[in-house]
Order: C-alpha cells, then structure tokens, then sequence
C-alpha cells in the first residue's frame, strides 16, 4: 500500500499511480484539495516521538500508525477552504498550514519521498543559481547563471534554454536515459544528496563546445520522463 | 571586506559595526535605504561565483566579500518607496536588486549570518521542535488540532496548558484559560497549536560558532518578550551553562547551519532543559544591552574570519 499525495490535475502523479498498480502495488490518491477539506486534524509531538491523525471528509483515515510509504507531490497548501474561511486572515492561515503540513510530513514514520521542506512542501524549491552552486561542488558541468539588478526580478527564477534529456535521482541511484553518459551518475547522486531530496530531476542540454551540461532542476520532476526506470527505483524506494 | 546589510541605525547592524571597527576590519553598510545608489551583477560558472556591487561611487568585487551580515527588511516597506506604484522605477529597481543581492548571498562562498534557507526551520515551530529533540534537549508535549474534545483530553493529561502560532506569525505565547476553553469551538476551522505550561525559569542562549552567551531571564509574564506591554517587569542576567547543555547549543545551532542563533530554553526546578525554539536572527542587542555581554563582538570576530 501506498500514499500518493497531489494537487488536482498532477499528470505525473496520476501517471505514477497507474504504474504503481500495474506493479500489484496498492495505490491511494489524496489530494491537496482533500486534504483541506479534511473534518479532522490531531499531530502530537513531544521529546521522544510525533504522530499524526487526519480523517479526509469522505471518510477515510490518514494515520501514521498504519505508516504506509507516501510519494509527496504536493507543491502547496490547499486554499481553497482557507480563503473560505480565513477572511483578512488568509495570509496568517496559510502560513499555520504550511507549518503544520511541514511537521505532519517530516514525522511521518515510514518513506516519503520527498519529505518536505521550509522551502517547499515536496522538498526545497531552490533558485537556478542554487542548483548550479551545487552542480560546481559535485564537478558536474552546468550553464552558467548570470543575474543583476538590471533584470526584471519575475524572470530571475527562468531558463530559457529546452531541456533535450532529464535524469533522474531515487533514493540514492541514478536513472540516466541512454543519451546522457554514465559518468554523470555520480555527480548527480551527490547534487540531490545536498539538496536533501530523494527525489529529483535534472534537465541537461548539449553542444558541441561543452556537451552535456545542467540547465535546470527540481525536487517535482516530470515521472512519465523517466519511464518504467524510475517508477521500478521509486517502487523500490517507496519499498511498496 | 565585510558587508552589513540592512538599515545602518538598526541596533543589531550598528553594535556588529562598532565591533567591526574596534577590530579594524574593513567594511560596507548596504544601507537599504540607499538602494537607489545600489547596483549589483554576478555570475556563477566554472570559474566560481563572481561579480561587482556599486554602493554609490564605490565598486566592490564579490569576490573580495568574505563575511555578511544580513539583517535587511522587506524592501517593499522602505520609507522611500512610499507611495510609489508597483511599476514605479524607484521600486522595480529596488525590488531588482535586493532580488538579485538575495540569491548571490545564498551562495556566496564567504561566512554568512545568516544564509536564508537555514533559517526556515523557524518557520514551523512544530517541525523545529523534531530537530531540537534530536538534540537531547526536551521539548514540551505539543497538540496541533481542529477537535476541541482532543484539547480538553491533552488538557486532562498535561494540565495548564499554553496555546501559540505553529509558524512564525503572530508568536506570541498565551496561556489557555477558561474564556479560551468557552470558546473552543473555533479552532474547527484552523488547526492550533497547545503546548503543555512548562514552568521554570527562561534563558536566552545565543551561540556564534563556538561561543555561547546565556542570558537568565525573570519575568511576570508567560511571554517576557511582552511583559512590559501590559505593566510587567522582566530581568535579565548573565550566566553560565552546565558543559553538556552548552555543548548541545552548539551543536544544535551546526546542525541547523546557523552561525548565530538565539535558542530560547527553559530550566525546570529539576534541572531540566526544555528548548522552544532557535531563532535564527536573533535581536541579541536586548540581551546585550542588559547583560553586558560581548555578542556583537563575537559576531564580528566569526565574520572577520577567527
């Protein structure tokens, strides 16, 4: 049994459902949207453990006794409900949601991939330039990143360039796609290891000049990219 | 070079100063609200991360940037910048570059106190109070719920409790008493956190790499931080920790990838050592102001480089 969390319309989660079940696992899919809606919400923590109780508006139970694996796609706080609710209280409400939502997932017992993040509730969503910092530490090329006080601060987060194949990193194993070299495995392997994610895709381009370098990355990659190699490392991962 | 970035009259930016120049250690204010005079450009490549900030006249190489200290404000609430629309030049520019400055500091290879992403961990006092506890420290048993029935069993089970933001906003710590309790029914639409009333004596810990300076804090109120607002009194004092719970400050602040952090812990009458919270940008001139003691100057001998 598995948890698959996400928003409304993830295709990747979805996805990733459907191949889960064609691999016996079973599969439950709650997301953010029900999440917010849920009638109940007990987390305890003291010294020793953490645990935590949600029972979904339409009956079912989110316990961490059961500690049943979760891949965690949730990118935001359901808000929804919230913005029902909250009045002039919204911004307030959603930062108490996404504090509880960071310490209800991070306590959680069993796999999550990814656990959450104070930077991201899928693991920390981190600058272009973040990346790359990374990239140079691991000794794994990457396009350079240049910004100023010139440039329009709402195009800082972009790259323009297309990505022309992504790898990916489960649980410590890389799943290269055939055109990208074995060497970049282990590079990385370290990358996602210091941006504290289990889960993550790296988008590559390639010329002539540099061959193949980073141009991007994220803790919520792409599934269907990496075909039956990631969904067999993340079953594995999820040990569903 | 040294810079120390945020609005140059804030206590904390101008005591690190005064420290920066008893040393005699060169250093820039980027002083916020100077950001028209403000430029910055960088790049990150193979080469490592380089580029020039240009405060006024002055143009400084990052690369020559070995320490940061940052305590800047939301640039959108500058004084300057008041009542000018959001496409003003004056604020696109500003909003640019203090965008810009943000992320080179983020991975600018000198100290920095502190870098933004460690700090989020103080965004959720739940999920820090998972970090502190692997420390050793003890944390207060803590209930986040919607289920007013499940307050009063955490009540029956902990007696006087506590309630208090889970994020950072609107911290303020009360303690639960029978109004609350008449009106508890109104947690069913956002969850809230409640906390167990531990009771002892509070200490401010603040830890600047290996140094540690704890404070000892008498208060009339739950919250001391609030006492004054509604006549209290609160007295502080210098003093030193056993060896074992100094040791776990430092290690407790490495961990969370703090160089400077303000822990909030509280001695129980049995000796014990709860811990609330790691305030990672601590206001530590209150502390020092009452006690005397050299935080300023620790804080600008880590960004100095000893």
């Amino acid at each position: 049994m598995a948890l698959i969390l996400c928003e409304e319309g993830d295709v990747a989660a979805a996805w990733a459902a459907e191949q889960l079940r064609h691999r016996g696992v079973a599969v439950d899919v709650v997301t953010s949207d029900a999440l917010g809606a849920a009638t109940r919400w007990v987390h305890r923590v003291d010294s020793r453990t953490a645990d935590v109780e949600i029972d979904l508006a339409d009956g079912r139970l989110i316990r961490s006794a059961a500690a049943v694996p979760i891949l965690n796609r949730l990118s935001l706080v359901p808000l929804r409900a919230l913005r029902a609710a909250a009045g002039q209280d919204y911004g307030y409400a959603v930062q108490e949601m996404f504090a509880l939502y960071l310490s209800w997932l991070h306590a959680w017992p069993a796999p999550v991939i990814n656990r959450p993040a104070p930077q991201g509730l899928s693991g920390a969503y981190r600058h272009p330039s973040a990346w790359r910092a990374f990239a140079a530490e691991a000794g794994l090329a990457f396009r350079p990143w240049a910004q100023s006080s010139a440039d329009p601060p709402a195009l800082s987060w972009t790259t323009s360039e297309p990505a022309a194949a992504t790898a990916f990193v489960v649980a410590g194993r890389a799943v290269l796609p055939p055109l990208l070299p074995p060497t970049l495995a282990e590079p990385l392997i370290h990358v996602a290891a210091r941006a504290r994610l289990a889960l993550a895709g790296f988008d590559f381009a390639h010329d002539a000049k540099q061959g193949w370098a980073m141009v991007g990355a994220s803790p919520l990659p792409h599934l269907p990219a990496g075909g039956e190699a990631v969904i067999g490392a993340l079953a594995e991962a999820l040990g569903a | 070079m040294i810079l120390l970035a945020g609005i140059r009259s804030e206590s904390p930016l101008a005591l690190v100063a005064a420290a920066l120049r008893r040393r005699g250690a060169a250093f820039r204010f980027v002083h916020q609200r100077d950001v028209a005079d403000h430029a910055i450009a960088w790049r990150i490549d193979e080469r490592g991360v380089t580029g020039i900030l240009s405060l006024g006249a002055e143009r400084i190489a990052l690369e020559e940037v070995t320490g940061l200290y940052t305590r800047m404000m939301d640039d959108r609430l500058l004084p300057e910048l008041d009542g000018l629309g959001e496409d003003h030049p004056a604020r696109r520019h500003a909003r640019a570059f203090h965008d810009s400055f943000f992320h080179w500091s983020e991975i600018a290879p000198g100290r920095v106190v502190n870098r933004a992403e460690p700090q989020g961990s103080n965004g959720s006092k739940p999920y820090q109070a998972q970090l502190i506890a692997r420390h050793g420290f003890l944390v207060p048993p803590t209930l986040i719920t919607n289920d007013p029935e499940a307050v009063l069993a955490f009540r029956r089970t902990h007696g006087a409790l506590v309630y208090k933001s889970i994020s950072a906003v609107r911290s303020i710590v009360k303690r639960l008493d029978a109004d609350d309790i008449a009106r508890l029914d109104a947690i069913r639409w956002c969850a809230v956190q409640f906390q167990a009333a531990i009771e002892g004596i509070n200490v401010r810990v603040h830890v600047v790499g290996e140094k540690v300076f704890a404070t000892e804090i008498a208060s009339t109120h739950v919250d001391y931080r609030y006492a004054h607002v509604d006549g209290g009194e609160t007295r502080l004092s210098a003093v030193t920790l056993p060896r074992a719970v100094r040791a776990r400050c430092i290690a407790l602040s490495r961990e969370l990838d703090l160089p400077f952090s303000g822990i909030d812990l509280m001695r129980t009458p049995r000796g014990d050592y709860y811990c609330f919270e790691v305030n990672p940008q601590p206001g530590f001139s209150y502390y020092q102001g009452h006690t005397g003691q050299p935080i300023a100057t620790a804080v600008a001998r880590y960004l100095a480089g000893g």
